[in-house]
């Protein structure tokens, strides 16, 4: 490049772009530009919209997935129901603390259907212990024991 | 934030960083001009510069964390604009050359009450010309033109703006410049001839 050539070239558009850039633009083209762009900001804000809503369709999307998962399992795959309840059934215990009675009954129908062992009852806290104590047996019942265990034919 | 609190920049920044977005809406009214005028240079319409504008202001004031005071707040501003004012050109066909309203000096109002329709038609095709031309140059070489001359920046500020060094702004107008000559300038002088 000739740095001569370059100067003059420059110089040159400068001038012919002269009135294009030195118009002093009116005043009125500025009418409630900032407010528009304060409210576009205020729209985007997380604080303003965005957490809460998407809080609740992240929670929405966590109860449809668990609820479509207990029961197309129920339906179709009865080996392992356990397995998905577990966490479910945190879940429920976390949410709803104050129907215990109502949970324990859900349970003991899980049960008698196959679909809730040991393992999930340890999952939610329920433990022989606690058992015992929630249904207020006494010590000196007779509870009897396997001492032979005969191999099943 | 008091009425002091409003002259010095930085303080403004850091409150807006922090979400005060009272602070941002003061530096909107400094820079609302500069950034309007800048995405009209790129754009050519009144409209489309507008709404460039504003999201230029909404995507600052998004990465408003990122700006580390290295550059000016207005160096930073314009490198945002012109990014946003590239997207669109290369997402959108051409729109109709629309000239943002001027305040007429006391002179000219004086002189000319208002405009002629033959002054206006002139200068409407001169504009729909120089538009046409930009759109044939690449992206580098019309964004440093436009930078160079319808916005007036400083060789050493477009290279800021651009992360180039100021050799490279240089070849790029001189590219842009020689394509330009060649295709603008027999209009401008034919158009300048009839007003």
């Amino acid at each position: 490049m000739n740095p001569g050539s370059f100067e003059e070239m420059d110089k040159d558009f400068e001038k012919q772009f002269r009135p294009f850039r030195d118009q002093k633009m009116a005043r009125k083209e500025l009418k409630n530009f900032e407010a528009e762009v304060m409210k576009k900001i205020a729209a985007q804000s997380p604080h303003q919209q965005g957490i809460p809503f998407f809080g609740m369709a992240a929670a929405a999307c966590v109860v449809l997935f668990f609820g479509a998962g207990i029961v197309w399992m129920q339906y179709n795959q009865p080996g392992m129901k356990a397995p998905a309840l577990a966490p479910t059934a945190v879940i429920m215990k976390e949410a709803v603390p104050a129907e215990e009675p109502e949970l324990m009954s859900e349970i003991e129908a899980l049960k008698e259907l196959g679909i809730w062992g040991e393992e999930d009852d340890k999952e939610i806290g329920i433990t022989l212990e606690n058992t015992l104590s929630d249904l207020e047996l006494e010590s000196n019942v007779d509870i009897p024991m396997v001492t032979e265990i005969k191999p099943v034919r | 934030m008091n009425l002091a609190d409003l002259s010095h920049e930085p303080l403004c920044i850091e409150k807006a960083r922090m979400g005060e977005t009272e602070a941002f809406s003061i530096l909107v009214r400094r820079y609302q001009e500069q950034v309007l005028h800048t995405a009209h240079s790129f754009l050519g319409n009144r409209e489309e510069a507008k709404d460039a504008a504003q999201e230029a202001f909404v995507k600052a004031y998004g990465a408003l964390k990122t700006f580390k005071g290295q550059s000016k707040f207005s160096t930073w501003l314009y490198r945002i604009t012109a990014n946003h004012c590239k997207d669109m050109l290369r997402k959108r066909s051409r729109r109709k050359y629309e000239p943002l309203e001027s305040e007429l000096t006391e002179e000219e109002r004086f002189a000319s009450p208002s405009p002629g329709a033959r002054q206006q038609l002139i200068s409407q095709e001169l504009g729909e010309a120089i538009y046409q031309k930009l759109d044939q140059l690449p992206d580098q070489q019309r964004i440093v033109f436009t930078l160079r001359y319808l916005e007036g920046l400083h060789l050493e500020e477009i290279a800021q703006i651009l992360n180039l060094s100021t050799g490279a702004v240089k070849a790029h107008l001189w590219q842009a410049g020689h394509k330009m000559k060649k295709n603008l300038m027999p209009v401008m002088a034919e158009k300048r001839g009839l007003s």
